[in-house]
């Protein structure tokens, strides 16, 4: 079986592929886990990929970042391939990764998560801390404490901060939501809303259909490791058939 | 009271000596996942170097400066050569370092023969003061001191630097480490060096501790370090100096109170002699077996706080 996917649709303003994967193979531990991979990431979008559970999303992350090798494909960011490259290069070339259980640092403290993450030219210095500490108050609030002693919602602001820390050309995001209480959704929701407002180009793997809603522009739906549905984000909202289909709900 | 304090002085000393071998082995073990068998025989050939270098020029710091920067080579070139193969392969490793640890011995023996080597005494170190029965022989003090310098050198790198916070950082997460951008392969040969070229400073500082150099020092140092570094904690800096403490106090007093022993078996050496020195491995394994019922991750292992070293 073989569906022809649109790609990022060259659409009325001249908008620009920043991240493109084309037919990207993934093994894990000899078991075929993507099985020909091909999307976009659009400059100053955010760019949702959606799937039931252990359809490959996070692998087709770690996979961007370098974490995971592809077996076949292509990876590029701004025409430049990342595929065969350690995850500190892709890192280096602007992308920004905020792991699923957000791994932060949890015998550093707060302050120490972040400044790790900032690295010589491409790092925002001091107002790039004070820039993540005003978007997230509670941050501020424990600075100093260890990053293991905070929240679960603490601490996936904390993941997403840190990737904040330098300028990134794209962010890939691992569902951030994941069990998180409804009022943290909420206060997520309008990070993510503000990020994609001030142009952040963002790849976003999510459940949560309704947070998905209203932060993408695009969506791509993934299924036992393929690509099985593309497009724009109000279009899957309005496809109730689609919805069951591929997402369950 | 004066034997014991006598015991103690020397208890701390032989920890000093074995901080310096088990902080680089724990470190490695925590950042890398990797069991370092070749770490005996980095000790041994600081104290080789040292030895070639005091016997030529009768310098004694530039001698422990030499066996420091040739560990600390020899540590790089390993952790490129033949470490970086085989990372995440436990059995390979395993098999590699000790098969490296045993040529590295055998290359020692090929260029100064098995027979001990034998010095002048150092200039300034040989005296030792005497209160009544209380003993204080001036190498043990100065042993102590390297201990402690070595000790807040190594904690203010990880405490107080972007390296050592890499390096914490690495210890809990590596691959995450690296998807901030930071080569930790670079961080790993860093570390390895330096774990190596401390091994070699405490084979260069001890030999005058023992008036020689034997081939098989290496070998006796390594049980000791391995379960100094299980008692602290694996991979917990602070861990391996509180775990190098019991153990020396422990390798000193038990043989002693043990055995009763002569204090004068003890000094001015303060090795055990053959009897001793099984008794105190002996005692290590008691040490170790006990600790590992009641605290399985170690005395200070998989502390969760800031700065958790
Ligand atoms: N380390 C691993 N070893 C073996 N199989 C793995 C491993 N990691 C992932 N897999 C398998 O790969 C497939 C895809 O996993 P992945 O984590 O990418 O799914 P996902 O879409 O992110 O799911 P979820 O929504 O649960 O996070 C799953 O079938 C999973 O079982
Ligand atoms: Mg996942």
């Amino acid at each position: 079986m073989s569906i022809q996917i649109p790609l990022a649709t060259a659409s009325v303003e001249t908008a620009k592929t920043v991240l493109s994967l084309r037919n990207i193979h993934t093994y894990i531990a000899g078991s075929h886990i993507l099985q020909g991979i091909s999307l976009d990431v659009t400059e100053g979008q955010t760019t949702v990929l959606l799937g039931r559970n252990g359809a490959g999303k996070s692998t087709t992350l770690r996979t961007t970042m370098g974490n995971l090798p592809a077996a076949q494909g292509s990876i590029t960011l701004d025409g430049h391939e990342l595929r065969g490259k350690p995850a500190y290069f892709a890192a280096r070339q602007g992308v920004g990764f905020v792991p699923e259980d957000r791994e932060v640092f949890v015998s550093l403290t707060v302050e120490e998560n972040l400044k790790l993450a900032q690295r010589g030219g491409a790092s925002r210095g001091a107002a790039g801390i004070e820039q993540a500490y005003t978007l997230f108050p509670d941050l501020r609030q424990a600075r100093s404490r260890s990053a293991g002693a905070m929240s679960g919602g603490q601490q996936q602001m904390l993941a997403i901060a840190r990737a904040m820390m330098n300028r990134n050309r794209v962010m890939l995001v691992d569902e951030p939501t994941k069990g998180l209480a409804p009022v943290v959704v909420k206060q997520l929701a309008t990070i993510f809303e503000s990020l994609r407002d001030e142009g952040e180009t963002i790849l976003l793997v999510e459940q949560n259909l309704e947070f998905a809603a209203r932060v993408g522009h695009r969506f791509y739906v993934l299924d036992e490791g393929r690509i099985v549905h593309g497009g724009r984000m109000d279009e899957l909202t309005r496809d109730p058939e689609l919805l069951r289909r591929y997402i369950g709900v | 009271m004066s034997t014991f304090l006598t015991l103690t002085v020397s208890g701390i000393s032989l920890a000093a000596l074995f901080f310096m071998v088990s902080a680089g082995l724990s470190l490695i073990f925590g950042l890398m996942g990797i069991l370092n068998f070749a770490h005996g025989a980095f000790f041994l050939w600081g104290a080789y170097i040292w030895f070639e270098v005091f016997n030529r020029t009768g310098n004694f710091p530039l001698a422990l400066l030499a066996a420091l920067a040739a560990g600390a080579v020899l540590g790089a070139v390993t952790e490129r050569v033949f470490i970086r193969p085989i990372y995440r392969r436990p059995l390979s490793q395993i098999l590699v370092t000790l098969g490296l640890g045993l040529v590295l011995t055998q290359l020692v023996i090929a260029i100064w023969g098995v027979q001990p080597q034998y010095f002048a005494s150092i200039p300034g170190l040989s005296k030792t003061w005497r209160v009544g029965d209380f003993y204080v022989p001036s190498y043990k003090l100065f042993v102590i001191a390297i201990g402690i310098v070595v000790l807040a050198a190594v904690w203010t790198l990880l405490r107080y630097t972007r390296i050592g916070l890499i390096v914490r950082a690495g210890v809990e997460n590596p691959a995450m480490v690296e998807s901030l951008g930071i080569n930790v392969r670079t961080v790993f040969l860093g570390v390895f060096a330096l774990g190596a070229g401390l091994a070699a400073l405490g084979g260069a500082v001890f030999a005058p501790y023992v008036n020689s150099t034997t081939t098989d020092m290496g070998q006796t140092v390594l049980l000791s370090a391995i379960i100094v570094v299980v008692l602290g904690g694996l991979g917990s800096y602070l861990g391996s100096a509180v775990g190098a403490l019991v153990i020396g106090l422990a390798q000193i007093y038990v043989p002693y109170y043990t055995f009763q022993l002569e204090t004068s078996s003890l000094w001015p050496h303060g090795w055990p002699t053959n009897i001793d020195s099984s008794a105190a491995s002996l005692i290590s394994l008691v040490l170790l077996v006990a600790i590992l019922l009641i605290r399985p991750q170690g005395l200070m292992g998989l502390k969760l706080e800031p700065g958790g070293l």
